[in-house]
Parts: structure tokens; sequence; C-alpha cells
């Protein structure tokens, strides 16, 4: 993994404690919403909010559907914040 | 970095964790803002929630938007209230299809209030009747059918919204300027949208809310398409803080009463120092055009109702100079009801002055630009609503306004003759003191009083009675105005108003009643009295009224009911002194009396008046 995944992975994962309100959840590119209990569709849209505010970025509908993993959800990161991926 | 989480989350969690609500409710007050977004609410609102509460006041939400995320920072804001609130989210979009079933899972919910959260996209503009019906007559037409339906079905509070305009203009310019224009139809909508609603409906303005968030922000094309939130999120705090100050105010638990600090609160610099042409005050300068802004609002409130008393540090002649020689000092003493300028600590003056008026303490909102003043009172009296005021007094207006202690659901004529009956009682009590005896005072104030029917120009008065009431109320009975109106129409319901004036004005309706006639018996289910007539023999004056009322109705037997609560302890022996018994028969708080045995209290200082002579004759109202 990149330093700049890297980074923004350590950034994603404190939203996600945050959000969902545990200090120990830990991610890797394979989480999705099977693995972390309270991820529903109400919580998404938590986690949405919160992400746009973290990486100052706006998601369009299409970008919000496709989230459904975590490693997913850097790519997309890394592709709204233009983070080099040398 | 990113997350370090913030001092106020980790000092909320260790109340939280050791159970200490008042802590917590009070750290919460003063970490949340209604412009917070909706993630830093969110870990508040959060935290507050694991402190485990019982709900007392039951909120369905229904709207054609997704509410789910917003149950959250409502609940939390309510509780800053002093509401404990139990939500019902109808499902989404089912407006009509929860409304209009009596079998709904709504009403099954026996809501106490019903939020139609509904945004400017429920304002159908493109169905029409008939092509010759105004879009938006229809439109005023359907959502005042579904209201009057709803009536029908449940005498719950009724909340809906008005439409939050969006920004896109086709017409340009044009299009708020013409009639062909959407902005303009939606306009015409929300001007019209009052009249058209049954009474008691209040209309939650989200339109001004959507304005003051800013429109650009809080219309969220990417949230109504993938999630179908009707607005940002990011102003879900400030609704939600809003909202809940207009729920607290439907409770009766709205303030009435404003202390106000003098130096560097209502003018610039101190007044003992810098003498009355000293201090920062009128046109001219930047300082004193804030601190002349800052009367202005007051004013406005003192207009509408709200009690003004002033709690300065200074020799009360020095306080008082810049009322009696600033030319641009816009409040005037007669503004003040109660003037306390001297050197005591400032919460035992408003406790006093809290006595003066015969208010509670949470009705108070206290102004002062010294943090230590605030610190000092917020801590001795955790009753007073204390504002945050800023340094700048630029910015006072906006922290006065934005905190809603002084939301209304209503403005009443009495409301607005407040400020002159209180300011007549403390002349009625200064004239007290002055007096040597009670029956000397009582006589010489030649009070006159009318006992009359509860009727519709009366009724928004009463329920206003029975519903701010707290102290002077047996039973601390809560009608919406549909349920006093549904409650007076059933024949085994007298509803009674009663009026008072004397030499020194008008005291306006004053007191309300509720009977229920069962066979022989009648019941004093409801009664309520305003506590600044207190001790002048209106307690009798009206006790005789009910039983006469009794008797008309051939009762043998009047029943007073008292439930005791921790506000109204001063009327817990006003049965026993009007000569009722507690019967061991009976429930604790069934008080009787017989009414073959009993003679009718009489009221000798107490004129008593019939509608066409109280109507003939007028008093002077409070000269001055």
């Amino acid at each position: 993994m990149t330093e700049a995944r890297e980074l923004i992975k350590t950034k994603l994962e404190n939203v996600f404690r945050d959000v969902f309100d545990d200090d120990t959840l830990s991610l890797t590119d394979a989480t999705t919403a099977a693995d972390v209990e309270e991820w529903d569709s109400l919580m998404h849209i938590s986690l949405v909010v919160a992400i746009e505010k973290e990486f100052s970025f706006r998601l369009n509908a299409a970008e919000v559907g496709k989230l459904e993993n975590v490693g997913g959800m850097l790519t997309l990161i890394e592709e709204k914040t233009g983070s080099p991926s040398a | 970095m990113t997350n370090s989480t913030p001092p106020a989350i980790t000092e909320l969690k260790k109340w939280v964790s050791q159970g200490a609500c008042d802590a917590a409710l009070t750290l919460c007050r003063s970490a949340a803002h209604p412009s917070d977004d909706f993630t830093t609410l969110n870990r508040l609102a959060r935290e507050l929630a694991k402190l485990p509460f019982t709900p007392t006041f039951k909120i369905a939400l229904v709207g054609s938007s997704t509410l789910d995320h917003f149950v959250g920072p409502l609940t939390f804001w309510l509780r800053l209230h002093g509401i404990s609130p139990d939500f019902f989210l109808a499902p989404y979009d089912t407006v009509e299809p929860s409304l209009l079933d009596s079998k709904s899972d709504l009403y099954a919910f026996q809501p106490d209030l019903i939020w139609v959260f509904t945004n400017y996209r429920d304002v159908r503009l493109d169905r029409t009747t008939s092509e010759s019906q105004d879009p938006v007559e229809a439109s005023l037409e359907r959502v005042n059918a579904l209201c009057t339906a709803i009536q029908k079905q449940t005498s719950a509070h009724l909340m809906i919204n008005n439409a939050d305009i969006p920004v896109e203009r086709d017409l340009g310019n044009l299009e708020g300027n013409h009639p062909y224009g959407r902005l303009h139809a939606l306009r015409r909508y929300n001007l019209s949208l009052p009249e058209h609603l049954p009474t008691g409906t209040v209309i939650f303005d989200l339109e001004h809310h959507s304005a003051v968030f800013g429109k650009a922000r809080w219309h969220d094309a990417p949230y109504w398409l993938h999630s179908k939130h009707a607005f940002s999120m990011d102003a879900y705090s400030s609704v939600a803080a809003q909202a809940s100050a207009i729920i607290s105010s439907l409770r009766g638990s709205a303030c009435k009463v404003l202390v106000l600090d003098l130096d560097n609160t209502l003018w610039g610099g101190v007044v003992a120092d810098e003498g009355v042409a000293g201090i920062q005050l009128g046109e001219g300068t930047p300082e004193g055009e804030a601190f002349l802004a800052f009367q202005r609002y007051i004013k406005r409130l003192k207009t509408r109702g709200i009690l003004l008393a002033v709690c300065s540090k200074n020799d009360d002649a020095i306080a008082r100079e810049p009322f009696r020689q600033h030319p641009e000092m816009l409040l005037t003493e007669d503004d003040i009801s109660v003037f306390v300028a001297n050197w005591e600590n400032k919460a035992s003056n408003i406790q006093d002055i809290a006595e003066t008026l015969n208010l509670s303490l949470s009705s108070f909102v206290f102004v002062d630009d010294n943090p230590a003043e605030r610190k000092l009172v917020a801590e001795a009296l955790p009753a007073v609503h204390v504002v945050d005021l800023p340094e700048d007094s630029a910015l006072y207006v906006a922290a006065l306004d934005t905190c809603g202690y002084f939301e209304t659901t209503r403005v009443t004529k009495e409301d607005r003759d407040r400020n002159g009956m209180y300011a007549s009682n403390i002349r009625r009590q200064e004239f007290k003191k002055e007096t040597v005896d009670l029956d000397s005072y009582l006589r010489s104030l030649t009070m006159e009083a009318l006992a009359a029917p509860i009727n519709d120009l009366s009724l928004p008065r009463c329920a206003q009675l029975i519903n701010k009431s707290n102290q002077f109320h047996l039973t601390t009975t809560r009608f919406s105005d549909t349920e006093l109106t549904e409650l007076l129409e059933q024949p085994d319901i007298i509803g009674r108003s009663y009026r008072l004036r004397d030499c020194f004005g008008d005291n306006g309706l004053i007191s309300s009643v509720i009977l229920r006639i069962t066979a022989s018996t009648a019941t004093v289910q409801t009664w309520v009295m305003s506590c600044r007539v207190l001790s002048r023999g209106m307690e009798d004056f009206i006790h005789a009224d009910i039983c006469a009322c009794a008797r008309d109705h051939d009762c043998t037997t009047l029943e007073g009911l008292y439930i005791p609560t921790q506000r109204n302890n001063m009327v817990k022996d006003l049965y026993s002194r009007l000569g009722h018994q507690q019967p061991s028969n009976k429930p604790s708080g069934a008080w009787v009396l017989d009414l073959a045995a009993h003679t009718p209290l009489t009221t000798p200082f107490i004129n008593t008046r019939t509608q066409q002579e109280w109507d003939a004759h007028r008093v002077p109202t409070n000269g001055g």
C-alpha cells in the first residue's frame, strides 16, 4: 500500500470509529457492511456525511451506491482528493 | 490531527458513565450550538442518548422525505429544553395513508404532537382540479383538508412546515415577480398558509430556517437523489433547536421575563464612572448604534408581552439617570416592571424580582455582559436561562434572538397589555405598603369582576392560562385549542372565565374554570388563576360563581380536585380554606363541599358586574 493510501486509511478508520462509536474498529480493504454490525443503510448515510466532511469533497449518487467495501472507498477517496498513487 | 476527540466529548462521556444527568445536560447546553454540522452535533447527541430517560412527550413525525437521521438531533435539543420525547416515525412517504386512516399505527401511538414534515416539493403546483383553478389555491385547499382531517382524528398538537422555497429560477429575476413564476407561487403559498389552516395548527417556518442557514447550502440535490433527504443534514441541528423551543412553548414552558444588566449591556461604558454624557448610546457611533439596536429589539419584546426587569450593581439614583436624562435612551422606566439597582448579589436580587412578579424562575432569562455575573446566576439559580452574550455588542441582538427562549405559538391581547398590567400591579403593591390594613387597601382598589362562560373570543386566552400557568393551577391540566373546544362542546362540561379590573387598570382575563357535572355532583376539573391577582378576594368570588353554576345544574355536591406538583404548592390548602372537606372514602386530593349546607362566600370588596355593565363602563386602562 502506498504511503498516501495508508494515510487515507488511517483517516478513514478514525471516521469509522467516530461514526460507529467504536474505538477498537479496524479496517482492511476487504471490510464490508457485513463486517460492521451497525452498518446499515441509515448508518451508511451518516458515514457518507462524515467522509464528505473529513475529506472535503462531495459524492454523487452513483458514488454513494458504490461505497460497498473499504478498498473501493480508499480508491474513490484517492481519486477525489487527487492523492498521487505513486 | 484528524480525529482527536473534542474535550467536550471526553467530559460528556465522563458524566454519562457516572449517570450524572444534570451535569451532562449543563455541559451539552454550553457545548452544542444550533449551527453545528450533523457530524459534530451527532457526536454529542449520541453520547447524551446513552443516558436513559422516561419519555413524557410523544411525537409522530410524518413526511415525504427521509427523517430517520433527524430524530437524534431533535431528541437531543428537546432534552436540553427539559422535554423527554418518544418518537413514531411514519414509513417513508406515507403522509396521507398515515394521517387519514384512523386505524393507522400513527394514531395507535397516541401522539401528543403530530409534525407533518412537508417541504416545497409537497406543494404540488401541477395539480389542479380544473384548468381555471389557481394551483396555489388548490394546494392550500389540500393542506387544509389534511389538517382538518387530522384534527377530527386526534386532539394532539399539530405542526406543519411551510415551503422552503428553492433557489433555481428558470425565469431568472422575473421568477419571483411574475405570477407565472414558481417562486412567486410558493411565496404566495407561504403567505396564505396561516389563514388556510384550522385554528391551533402551528406552522413551522421552514422557509425562514432555510434562508437563515443559506439556501445554496440548504438545498442539497445529491442528498435528495441518493437518500431522499429534503435538505442538508447539516441544517438538522438548527431546525431541531428551533423546533424544540416551539415545542417547549406549546408545552407551556416559554419564558416570560427578561432580566437586564445596565452598564455595557444596555449602553456602552459605566455610567457611574463616565456620567450620563459619557456613555455610548444612540446614532452616530458604531458602539452607540449597536446598543440602540439592542434596546430596540428589547422594546419589541416588551411590546409583545415579555416583562422587563433591571438588575444592576449600581446606586439606584445613578442607574436611573440615563433613563431620565439621556436623549437617545429608548427604553423608559415605564418599560421596566421591576427596577433593582443595589450592591447585593444578582442571584438574590433575581429571586426578589421573581417574588415581586410572582413568577417562577424557570420563566426568567438573564442578560449580562459580565461572564462572572452570568456564572454566578447560572450556578446559584439553575432554573434561570442565562444568555451567553458575546463580547461584541453588535452581536447582542443575534445572541438573544437565536436562543429561542421567547418562542410563542400565539400573541393575545393580554400578552400585549401584560407589561402595563404588571406595572399597575407594582403600583398596587406600593399602594398596599402605604395603606394601613388589608381591608382598607382592598376597598380602595374599587375592584369590579365579571364571570362569564368561555366563548370563542375568550377561548384562546383561557387555553393560554391553562397551558402556561403552573402555580395557581389545581390540577395542572393542559389542553390544545382543539381539545378545549371539543371539551366545551360536551353537554356535561361548563367552562367559566373571569375578568378583573380596578382603579389602577384592567387586569384582563385572569382565571378560568372547567366544571364537569355528573348526576348531582359538580367536579372542578380545572381551576387556573393568574398569580397577579392573588389574595384580593378573587378566589372567593370565583368559588361563589362555581357554587352558583353547580346549583343551576341541580347539583348538591361540589367536588374540588387538587393534584400536587412541584410548582403548585401555593394552592394546597385552597379548598380547605374555602370550606371543603376531605372525606376518608374518597381518593386523596378530592375535596368535597355539601352545597345545601354551604353559605356562599361574600366578597365585599369586589363589585360583581354583568356582561352589559362590564361593556358599558370601561375604566381607563392603566393611566400611565
